[in-house]
């Protein structure tokens, strides 16, 4: 089995994800307070649930990542590399 | 000392005293005697031993075995005795009794042992007679002493809680309650051997079946509702605020039907007050699956007392976040109905609520009525409020009988009323 080398730069890029992915969320939570008329303390006191959506979000992101990589290697691109 | 019973001793008068820790100072212990110590006055006297100003200094039950195991507990501290009537003479400088004897005898020995100016603690139904329970309260209010009836739940944390609550309009007026109480056994103890005319008045007890199973004949017990109902209807009287005036219901033995069982297995009653509350109560002993419950309801809210828990109306709305992750799901996942619908279910409510009270409770009421009771020996408190519930309970049980067993609606009767409390 071949060693698994995760590089700074891959680090970041995930990091750069995951921190898209909870902005996403946080945006979402004031929209919801917007939508459904609840407090605004919720954006401190719903931050839980913010995190849990941002993890859900940048798993979506990887998906659908992975399905963008998958399908650029069909046509003979290695997007991994480029990046 | 009841958690938190200082707020609530404004409005409950017989908490007064005792949230006040008066007689703290005082190293006097009530002198108390035990009449009737077999299942229940064991455990009563098990608790009166773990209360330091209680002294248990006599013991009575005509069965020798419970005597000579309550004698074994005292540790040569209490006195022994078969009949309560020597107890009471030969123990002048008794300040109390404990009261735990089968429901057919305790108007006679409650009676008896005020009349010999002793303060009383009897355990619930009063009596098996409604007469025999006015008779009671007048004795009490007659001499001037204590007589008070084992309903725990007047001692418990929980329920003084939600007696707080109710008062204070979290569930709105009370516009219905429902009680019940379910077993899935048929009450029937084993029987021992034994010659039932070596302790007891054969006349009372033709033989061994009929006295240690009391509770299911009609000479000596009304069943399920003076043994179980009485609780939960002492509740319900006390939420409402008053007693019920016409009581309507049917009961019958539908499973337990064999080796004599009087008593009925199965009871169903509806109980009207006079502001159109009504209590609907049953009990049965063929299944146990919802246990025991009384269950409050008001326009705004819903209580349940055995589980501590309550519920609003209007609950307030989860979050937002939760909400709009809520409809995206309904949005992705549900079905796209076809029609709509003409009908929506009355579904209950799955939220599991919030509980009543927030402290841990570790004694069903038991042990802090009792300390109530030692504390009212000491201190001369007469708890009438109690004592009126009490009575009251025991009148709603019994009238509930008489309606199963006329198959009428029965009517509280103005001589049952009591005048003077």
């Amino acid at each position: 089995m071949r060693d698994t080398v995760i590089t700074a730069k891959a680090k970041k890029r995930e990091l750069k994800y995951f921190g898209i992915s909870f902005v996403i969320a946080f945006l979402l939570n004031i929209l919801a307070i917007i939508i459904y008329h609840t407090q605004w303390k919720e954006l401190i006191t719903q931050l839980w649930t913010v995190v849990e959506l941002s993890v859900v979000i940048y798993a979506i992101l990887v998906v659908i990542r992975l399905i963008v990589i998958g399908v650029a290697r069909l046509f003979g691109k290695d997007l991994c590399s480029k990046e | 000392m009841i958690a938190g019973s200082t707020m609530l001793a404004s409005q409950l008068s017989w908490l007064r005293g005792y949230a006040s820790g008066e007689n703290k100072e005082s190293d006097r212990k009530a002198r108390i005697g035990m009449i009737g110590i077999g299942s229940r006055g064991h455990l009563l006297y098990l608790h009166l031993l773990t209360i330091p100003e209680a002294e248990v200094v006599a013991v009575c039950d005509i069965y020798p075995p419970h005597l000579e195991r309550a004698l074994r507990m005292s540790e040569g501290k209490a006195k022994g005795f078969r009949d309560h009537r020597k107890m009471l003479d030969e123990m002048k400088d008794l300040d109390a009794v404990v009261v735990a004897t089968p429901l057919h005898t305790h108007a006679q020995i409650v009676i008896d042992a005020l009349q010999a100016g002793k303060k009383v603690f009897c355990e619930k139904s009063m009596a098996k007679e409604p007469e025999d329970a006015l008779k009671m309260v007048n004795t009490a209010l007659e001499t001037g002493l204590l007589l008070q009836i084992g309903h725990q739940r007047m001692f418990h944390p929980g329920y003084l809680r939600a007696f707080e609550l109710i008062r204070n309009g979290q569930i709105g007026n009370v516009t219905q309650i429902r009680a019940y109480w379910h077993r899935n056994s048929d009450w029937r103890r084993k029987v021992p051997a034994g010659n039932v005319a070596s302790f007891a008045d054969p006349a009372m007890y033709p033989d061994m079946e009929h006295f240690i199973n009391w509770r299911l004949y009609r000479a000596y017990s009304r069943g399920l509702m003076t043994e179980l109902a009485s609780h939960q209807m002492q509740v319900a009287n006390y939420i409402l605020g008053h007693y019920p005036v016409e009581i309507m219901g049917a009961g019958s033995i539908n499973y337990w039907n064999k080796r004599g069982r009087e008593v009925y297995d199965n009871v169903n009653l509806v109980y009207a007050y006079p502001d159109g509350t009504q209590v609907i109560y049953d009990s049965m002993t063929s299944n146990k699956h919802y246990g025991l419950e009384e269950q409050i309801m008001g326009p705004k809210g819903t209580m349940e007392l055995e589980a501590g828990l309550m519920w609003s109306e209007t609950p307030p709305p989860a979050p937002g976040i939760l909400q709009l992750i809520n409809n995206i799901e309904h949005g992705i996942f549900d079905n796209i109905p076809l029609g709509g619908a003409s009908w929506v279910p009355d579904t209950p409510v799955k939220d599991t609520g919030t509980p009543i009270f927030d402290g841990e409770i570790d004694d069903d009421g038991t042990h802090l009525e009792l300390e109530g009771f030692v504390h009212a020996v000491l201190t001369g408190e007469k708890y009438r409020e109690l004592l009126a519930q009490g009575y009251y309970a025991t009148i709603a049980v019994l009238l509930g009988w008489e309606a199963m067993v006329s198959r009428k609606v029965v009517t509280m009767p103005d001589e049952l009323v009591l005048k003077n409390i």
